[in-house]
């Protein structure tokens, strides 16, 4: 007769209850209380007009490679299946969504509101580190509109919400904004080497080299390094559509119980794909963000179909665990 | 009453002129003498964890500290890549090849060369650069006897005086980088407290300064 636990497992007895590094399985009360939160978070992405999305949990890897910075593509699981082809498994809904939802929208400009669950896997450099999470996320395509940017992130304050999430501290940010505030009196190499010691906050550093040019221009980089920048600030007019939404999303999230929202353009963009606004939440405890999101308006035309997009994702196991 | 800012502090070889910087005013925090690992400095909002060089940016990047304290060498070979405000000027050194003084060549032939080394990732990856073969023996400590014990041909770790690499009968084949120590933060704690982040890292810079 065989031996249960599958033929891995009488082959490698020790392996019979041990689990692949950074995998995790939950059962009775921790899936019962996981289950919920997604399920409340789904009821009301459902009840805003988002549509579920089901999307492969593996992949072809090469339409993806150009979509992944070199660290996120060396977090990729990947395998070569029976036909010789490399495949991944899935790390990131959006890009996935992109490819397999691109060929089957219509080439107008309808606005589409997606959402999506499951798993993605992510193995980091770091050992041992959890590298299964579970994700849900919503997308609304075809609308540039800052009402569509406020729109996902009170969505996806509402989806932590729905999870007993407790708390919530916002990071507002967009891709670029940090050089074009630098600007004119920092540009080119300059605003870059400027840009990246605002971005490690090296204050005696960034106010020496500001003060060389301006008094005002050192206060100016003092406030982009201290990262809370007030909605009515002069710099976020230079940033068009992006500014736009950071003083439309500061101003109506400040409103927001158990919520503090922060204008910070040094904060950097999570993922390489995001092309304007972007924003991170924290919440009450932990170092990593429970949930993002942003803006990636260049996506779904690599995939055949040009369609603005700006989405959200939020990870079950930092709020559900609760770090929110 | 606000909870302290916590902060990530090394045991290691950067715990003296550390806690030397930290004697000065305005902090004036008497040096850590108990054998207690975690040290409350109540009266100026800040809590230190006693803590291996190597588990520092851990703390920080998990967010049970809001600031840390650690050597470029530790930051790089955990790929931390958190904001780092300030470079201290003391503690700096060297992560080099070493190999033993009396060798005749400091790469074998028809072999991969055998690198003793507690810099697994830095080490693998300077080789690659290179071009080399290399056969990493990861070590958690005294990586200057493993040429002796024939465990391995070089040794990577950091030089600064050079005194336990003589002692040891090695001398320096390379410098892979230059090591300085830091002030890492924590993304979430700029999120969280940003003032009293930033009220910390103006008292340090001062401190610096003067």
């Amino acid at each position: 007769m065989r031996p249960t636990g599958g033929s891995g497992g009488a082959r490698r007895p020790g392996l019979t209850h041990r689990l692949p590094t950074g995998a995790a399985a939950y059962v009775f009360e921790e899936a019962t209380r996981r289950r919920l939160a997604e399920d409340r978070i789904v009821e009301g992405l459902r009840a805003s007009g988002y549509r579920e999305a089901i999307v492969p949990s593996a992949d072809y890897l090469a339409p993806y490679l150009s979509h992944v910075s070199a660290r996120e593509e060396r977090e990729l699981y990947r395998f070569v299946d029976r036909h010789g082809d490399t495949l991944a498994l899935r790390a990131d809904f959006t890009v996935a969504l992109a490819r397999h939802l691109a060929p089957r929208l219509a080439p107008d400009s309808s606005v589409e509101r997606v959402f999506y669950r499951g798993e993605v896997l992510r193995g980091g450099p770091r050992d041992g580190a959890s590298a299964e999470f579970y994700q849900v996320g919503a997308e609304l395509l075809g609308d540039t509109s800052a009402e569509a940017d406020l729109e996902i992130v009170e969505r996806c304050l509402s989806a932590l919400e729905a999870a007993e999430a407790s708390s919530c501290h916002v990071v507002l940010s967009a891709v670029g904004a940090l050089e074009e505030m630098l600007a004119p009196e920092a540009e080119g190499e300059a605003a870059e080497t400027l840009a990246g010691a605002i971005r490690e906050r090296r204050l005696s550093e960034t106010d020496r080299a500001a003060r060389a040019v301006s008094p005002e221009f050192a206060a100016r980089v003092r406030r982009l390094l201290e990262g809370d920048l007030a909605p009515a600030d002069a710099m976020l007019l230079r940033l068009g559509a992006a500014g736009e939404t950071l003083r439309r999303a500061a101003g109506t999230l400040s409103d927001r119980k158990d919520c503090r929202v922060a204008i910070d353009v040094a904060e950097p963009a999570s993922r390489s794909y995001y092309t304007g606004f972007f924003f991170t939440v924290y919440g009450s405890s932990g170092g990593e963000p429970v949930a993002g999101g942003g803006r990636y308006d260049d996506l779904y035309g690599a995939f055949g179909i040009a369609r603005p997009a700006v989405g959200f994702a939020l990870g079950l196991e930092g709020v559900v665990g609760g770090s929110a | 009453m606000t909870a302290p800012l916590t902060v990530a502090f090394p045991k290691g070889r950067l715990a003296d002129p550390l806690g030397r910087l930290l004697a000065r005013p305005p902090l004036e925090i008497s040096p850590f003498t108990g054998r207690g690992l975690v040290v409350d400095v109540a009266e100026k909002g800040i809590r230190f964890l006693l803590l291996k060089d190597f588990d520092v940016p851990t703390y920080v990047r998990r967010g049970a500290a809001e600031l840390g304290i650690a050597g470029s060498d530790v930051l790089a070979e955990t790929e931390c890549d958190l904001p780092r405000p300030l470079e201290f000027p003391f503690g700096r050194c060297r992560f080099s090849l070493l190999a033993p003084a009396s060798a005749s060549a400091f790469f074998p032939e028809g072999r991969a060369v055998r690198v003793a080394t507690k810099y697994v990732r830095l080490t693998r990856e300077h080789f690659d650069q290179k071009g080399m073969a290399a056969d990493i023996v990861p070590l958690a400590g005294s990586v200057e006897i493993a040429p002796r014990m024939k465990l391995a041909d070089l040794v990577a770790d950091l030089v600064d005086t050079g005194e336990t690499m003589r002692a040891n009968g090695l001398v320096e084949v390379e410098t892979i980088r230059d090591v300085s120590p830091h002030l890492i933060v924590s993304r979430a704690a700029l999120a969280r407290r940003r003032r009293e982040v930033f009220g910390l890292l103006e008292v340090l810079e001062g401190m610096l300064a003067s």
